[in-house]
């Protein structure tokens, strides 16, 4: 093997690596993104660009990541950026948080992290026990 | 508008303003006063992002629920009826990192062996060279 095979080898080994660490930490986190986007950008499909918007962002700025830093609020931060782009393309709407909000709410979901998402697994479990009407209404609510 | 202390829950009236929120129910005056009662207090924010956590919960557990019903009521060929009852495990978001943790355990256990290879076959030269 000569050296720059080898040495292409352990550059393709340590993106490898580095897209597991990302994957992993996505997963983690990913709805606690989700919710602040949603908390912030009311229309269910901008949300959902936004947050496409983000997870790309995320996935092309994860080398410069410091990992020894809680994921969550560096992923919120590119978060947040995206949302008051979407907010200011929006700016004809009424009811449009300002920035100093969407940076209180920022900071908040990143001291909750991903705990938040623990009602997760609950509340799916008492989903499945409405039935008929009640569930019907909630469908219709959300 | 204040924070109930007797039941550490925001009162009825910020309930009402945050429901009415998502529900794009909100008049300009309601918005405002939602938007000082986040800016307010940092306990205002933390009951907003745990009642917006729970309203985006909701909406992906009937999303799943939707999409599984909505397989489970149409024929999508044999491709589909092959993966039958496990369907609701391979969906599960919760499965990505399952899968992620034992493909880091496939390839921990292929570093092993590579490393036992190349011992052996230094171990080998070695024995040669003697």
């Amino acid at each position: 093997m000569t050296p720059n095979h080898s040495k292409r080898n352990a550059e393709t080994d340590s993106d490898r690596a580095l897209r597991r660490e990302l994957s992993v930490l996505w997963t983690q986190s990913s709805s606690v993104v989700q919710s602040y986007i949603r908390s912030v950008v009311i229309d269910f499909h901008k949300a959902e660009g936004v947050l496409q918007e983000t997870a790309a962002t995320v996935a092309e700025k994860f080398p410069d990541y410091d990992q020894s830093r809680p994921f969550v609020p560096w992923a919120l931060g590119i978060a947040k950026y995206k949302v008051l782009e979407a907010l200011r393309s929006a700016s004809r709407d009424r009811l449009v948080f300002d920035e100093k909000v969407v940076e209180i709410l920022t900071s908040t979901f990143a001291e909750l992290g991903p705990n938040v998402s623990d009602t997760q697994l609950a509340l799916e479990r008492c989903l499945s026990r409405v039935r008929g009407r009640p569930k019907k209404l909630l469908e219709m609510r959300i | 508008m204040a924070v109930d202390n007797n039941s550490c829950l925001p009162d009825e009236e910020v309930l009402q303003l945050i429901s009415a929120y998502f529900d794009k129910q909100l008049s300009e005056e309601e918005f405002s006063q939602l938007s000082k009662w986040l800016v307010d207090d940092p306990a205002n924010a933390r009951w907003f992002a745990r009642i917006s956590a729970i309203h985006s919960d909701v909406k992906n557990a009937l999303q799943q629920e939707d999409l599984l019903g909505f397989l489970e009521t149409n024929d999508f060929g044999d491709d589909l009826k092959l993966m039958g009852d496990d369907l609701d495990l391979m969906i599960d978001p919760k499965n990505i990192r399952n899968m992620l943790q034992e493909a880091a355990e496939v390839e921990a256990r292929k570093a092993k062996a590579e490393a036992i290879t190349q011992a052996r076959k230094a171990m080998e030269k070695t024995i040669a060279a003697d």
